[in-house]
């Protein structure tokens, strides 16, 4: 009985395992498939297939799943039950789909981040192009589709004026983006890009999520959440700062602190211009995040800014120096809650306040204005499935100006209210379409925004896009508040793309369209009835492997715009926007000497101007603008850098336009009085510490 | 009388299956950690980590077969030849099986120190690119790992070994880092071969540097 029972067991267990599976894993390309993983589920019998793609295993019982499993393909299940084991298999495993792997929209924007590797411009090149001073502004003028205007310092991006580029922080916008300054000294941005990973800036036909500008975005993202505590000091020869991270559990707080004062460099070295207070100000950024469970993140930032400079300058009618003083006060805050739930939803809520006031003495005359802009976003997302993305939000935008001349004042304000939805569908991973709807209200007036943009792969490395949009601008609140009922301006983008990457060479070429309508008009008094157009287009080249240790990237930009608007009666060129416009940027690694050293150089054929001297309209060029920059850095010890700087490093005496007299002189002409840069040079020299656990953390690790 | 026959047969059944389940665990575990000795190309790793991704689907409280799957992808990626793409598909794939491991163990020494090796490894794929950004995380894995367990040689020696090479790019003083990896060898010396399924890796390395070390000084 005994022995029966253990013969029976015997015999019960090799009836149970006796099958062999056998045959051979294809992708859809018909090549086998090696490494490919076949097992026998909820158990270690399995077996991987070899160079030819055959595999066998055996000991299988009738009944059970066999998955076929492979990295970066869908696996595939086989119902033993329903298998016929004499015959050989053919499986075929089809790639999965990937996000990082798909196309993605590349027409008209610029990614800046470390999340691809065929990307144009990195977070760390922000603060390491030379001639860019640490300003995410600075650099973002080397790319192409921007129009380096080196005396004004904003974005002027394919024809459009500064105006016509919104800036947001974490999606939301950020009033009075720039520093505030007097005509002829340039700005920069507002914060300290070590604040920042990354941003998108699209020169356009940009998403259905942007509204309010006619021709460009750039969209700041704060770091989510540091590594670790640090402390960073600098000094250089413009001020000094501090700022500090501390790092919690769930929770981090990132301070800054800067002043700056030019006054013992401007004392130092000459100027152009003749200030009486030399540009200073202080600096204060907060930045506070707080990751709430699992799915749930907060993030509050705050900046308080505050600058003054006055300067004495010649002007042309005048015997005397004209004096001007700028004070400016200003506050930032937005509160950015991010909740996602079933790795389906993404539920997005934030607001953002500015407060911008300025202080101005003109001579004899005080001038006031205060502006302040209150944004509350709400976005969410579906992803139902990997190859599709819904995006849909709600937006509302309250904006006021007060504007103060020798104790009267008068004040404008206005609400916009928008909504958006837009879908992201991937065909496979070599076709994506986009396409998404804006409706925006605003002072009675409604706009119906359709947006599209597609994009398809046409080999490993090389992609063409395509993509549209409608846009519209309400007037600038310094011109409403003259005349409130005047119609926004608007603009139709088309951006056809082309690009080819690899991982250390970057080749973008990328022709537009852009046709403006009801731009502002000033005859008598002020109109929508201007219009323009802006065309041409951008050449982006990024080498990394041609030269060891070399890194540069070239850009061209080709530009032909007119526009008929504010008081000129013909179509004309804007002085802001040069038809030909070049940067070349180069970093350069000495490992011997613990060393970058980089250089920039830019090229424009010149700005228009009017001579009054001469018939028609902005029919004048000046010669054209150059302005080479060389800057070195020393990293002595991992956690020290040591970085000089200088702009212009040549001294050329580039000239942005002419002022002329009023009136003719005895001759019948006009006097001129050339508009020079406000210094030749400028040259820079810092040193950044940064205390940490790890002592070879520096100021560069944040980015 | 036949009924009971069957339920006695049912119940030795699977009485015997479950009882070798665990022994089996650990032979099947020991088998494939053995084959790493005789391991010659991108095949025999791709062999070892299917073979601990089985393992880890089949018993899914336990992490050492997540974790030594990671380990083996980031092998992987350290085989000559691959493109860099392929690399960093490897390292991705690592970090989910370390995840994985993690979700499992909760916070352990050696999943953390597994953490910091794979960014590591990214790293070499690209310094000129990775290096000024993900150093700090690197480092402060190995100095988390370092914490938690002072006397853990893999934390020792992985620690030592990426501030060896930051001190050599930047010519500084090597011997906080020398120092780190001698400790390492000590304590690998101390533990001996024999750990079972237990992470024993790194010895290997911890002798080779430690004469770096001593090449150099």
């Amino acid at each position: 009985m005994n022995r029966s029972i253990l013969l029976f067991i015997l015999l019960a267990q090799s009836l149970l395992a006796q099958n062999t599976f056998s045959g051979k894993v294809l992708d859809t390309k018909q090549n086998p498939l090696a490494g490919v993983n076949i097992y026998l589920l909820q158990s270690y019998n399995g077996t991987t297939t070899s160079k030819d793609g055959t595999f066998s295993l055996t000991d299988l019982p009738r009944a059970g799943k066999i998955e076929i499993s492979m990295m970066g393909f869908d696996s595939q299940f086989i119902d033993l039950e329903k298998t016929d084991f004499q015959s050989q298999l053919t499986i075929i495993l089809k790639e999965s789909f990937n996000t990082l792997k798909a196309v993605t929209i590349t027409a008209g924007s610029i990614e800046v981040s470390d999340k691809r590797q065929a990307i144009v411009l990195k977070p760390l090149d922000i603060v390491t192009t030379s001639g860019a001073l640490g300003d995410v502004i600075g650099a973002l003028n080397t790319l192409p589709g921007t129009s380096t205007n080196a005396n004004d310092g904003r974005l002027f991006v394919r024809g459009g004026s500064a105006d016509e580029t919104a800036l947001f922080v974490d999606g939301l916008r950020l009033g009075s983006a720039y520093g505030s300054s007097l005509s002829g000294i340039p700005t920069r941005g507002r914060f300290n890009p070590n604040l920042f990973k990354g941003n998108f800036f699209s020169t356009g036909a940009y998403s259905a999520e942007y509204g309010q500008a006619l021709s460009s975005v750039l969209s700041l993202y704060s770091v989510d959440m540091p590594i670790r505590s640090q402390t960073d000091l600098s000094v250089s020869s413009v001020g000094a700062s501090a700022a500090h991270t501390e790092v919690w559990e769930n929770q981090s707080l990132s301070t800054n602190l800067s002043y700056t004062n030019l006054s013992p460099y401007m004392n130092l070295v000459p100027q152009n211009v003749q200030f009486n207070t030399a540009p200073q100000g202080l600096d204060t950024e907060l930045l506070y995040r707080n990751k709430i469970g699992k799915n749930t993140f907060l993030k509050g930032f705050y900046s308080y800014q505050n600058s003054r400079l006055a300067v004495k300058r010649p002007q042309i009618d005048k015997e005397e120096l004209e004096s001007t003083s700028l004070k400016n006060d200003f506050h930032y805050a937005n509160l950015n809650l991010k909740h996602n739930w079933q790795k389906k939803h993404l539920l997005n809520a934030g607001i953002s306040y500015t407060n911008n006031s300025d202080h101005i003495q003109l001579d004899s005359s005080k001038i006031k204005a205060n502006n302040q802009l209150a944004h509350l976003k709400v976005i969410y997302q579906y992803f139902p499935m990997p190859r599709l993305k819904i995006k849909s939000g709600l937006e509302s935008i309250h904006e006021n100006l007060k504007q103060g001349l020798n104790g009267q004042s008068r004040f404008f304000e206005q609400n916009l209210y928008a909504a958006f939805a837009e879908a992201n569908y991937h065909f496979n991973s070599d076709l994506v379409l986009q396409i998404g709807l804006r409706n925006s209200l605003s002072q009675g007036e409604n706009s119906l925004m359709p947006r599209f943009s597609l994009a398809y792969r046409l080999n490993e490395k090389s992609q063409l896009a395509l993509a549209y949009g409608d846009y519209v601008q309400n007037q600038n609140p310094s011109i409403l508040i003259n005349q409130n009922n005047l119609a926004a301006a608007s603009a139709r983008h088309w951006v056809l793309n082309y690009q080819f990457a690899t991982q250390d060479l970057t080749f973008r070429l990328e022709a537009y369209h852009k046709k403006y309508d009801q731009l502002l008009r000033f005859d008598e008094s002020y109109t929508s009835n201007g219009e323009g157009y802006a065309q041409g287009f951008d050449l982006f080249i990024r080498d990394r492997k041609s030269i060891k240790n070399l890194d540069y990237w070239f850009s061209y930009s080709f530009i032909d715009t007119k526009r008929h608007w504010k008081s000129f009666n013909e179509q004309v060129q804007p002085s802001f926007a040069p038809k030909h416009n070049a940067s070349l940027v180069g970093k350069y690694w000495i490992s011997k000497l613990n060393s970058q050293v980089g250089s920039s150089f830019n090229i424009n054929d010149g700005y228009t101007y009017e001579n009054p001297n001469l018939a028609g309209e902005m029919e004048s060029k000046t010669k054209a603008f150059s302005s080479l920059n060389i800057s070195w850095s020393y990293l002595p010890k991992p956690n020290l850098i040591i970085h000089l700087e200088i702009t212009n490093a040549l001294g050329r005496e580039n000239i942005f336009g002419y002022q002329y007299s009023a009136n003719a002189n005895a001759n019948g002409s006009y006097n001129e009085m050339a508009i020079p840069q406000s210094a030749k040079r400028f040259i820079f020299i810092g040193i950044f510490y940064t205390l940490s656990s790890d002592k070879k953390a520096n100021q560069l690790n944040n980015l | 009388m036949k009924k009971a026959i069957i339920i006695f047969l049912g119940l030795f059944l699977s009485a015997n299956l479950s009882l070798s389940a665990q022994s089996d665990f650990k032979t099947y575990m020991q088998e494939s950690i053995a084959l790493y000795d005789s391991v010659k190309t991108l095949a025999d790793y791709q062999n070892i980590a299917n073979r601990f991704d089985r393992i880890a689907k089949a018993e899914k409280e336990e992490w050492l077969p997540n974790y030594y799957a990671g380990l083996t992808y980031v092998y992987m990626s350290f085989v000559r030849g691959l493109e860099d793409d392929k690399r960093d598909e490897y390292l991705d794939q690592a970090l989910i099986y370390a995840e994985k491991a993690g979700e499992i163990a909760g916070n352990d020494v050696e999943i953390t120190v597994l953490t910091g090796y794979i960014y590591m490894a990214k790293v070499s794929v690209s310094p000129a690119l990775r290096g000024m950004t993900m150093s700090s995380k690197v480092s402060s894995y190995f100095e988390k790992a370092l914490a938690m367990s002072p006397n853990n040689p893999r934390a020792n020696l992985m620690l030592g070994r990426w501030k060896y090479g930051t001190a050599q790019f930047f010519g500084s003083d090597t011997s906080e880092p020398c120092a780190l990896m001698q400790k390492s060898l000590t304590l690998f010396e101390a533990i001996g071969d024999d750990t079972g399924i237990m992470p024993n890796w790194g010895k290997n390395q911890a002798v080779a540097m430690a004469k770096n070390c001593k090449g150099n000084n």
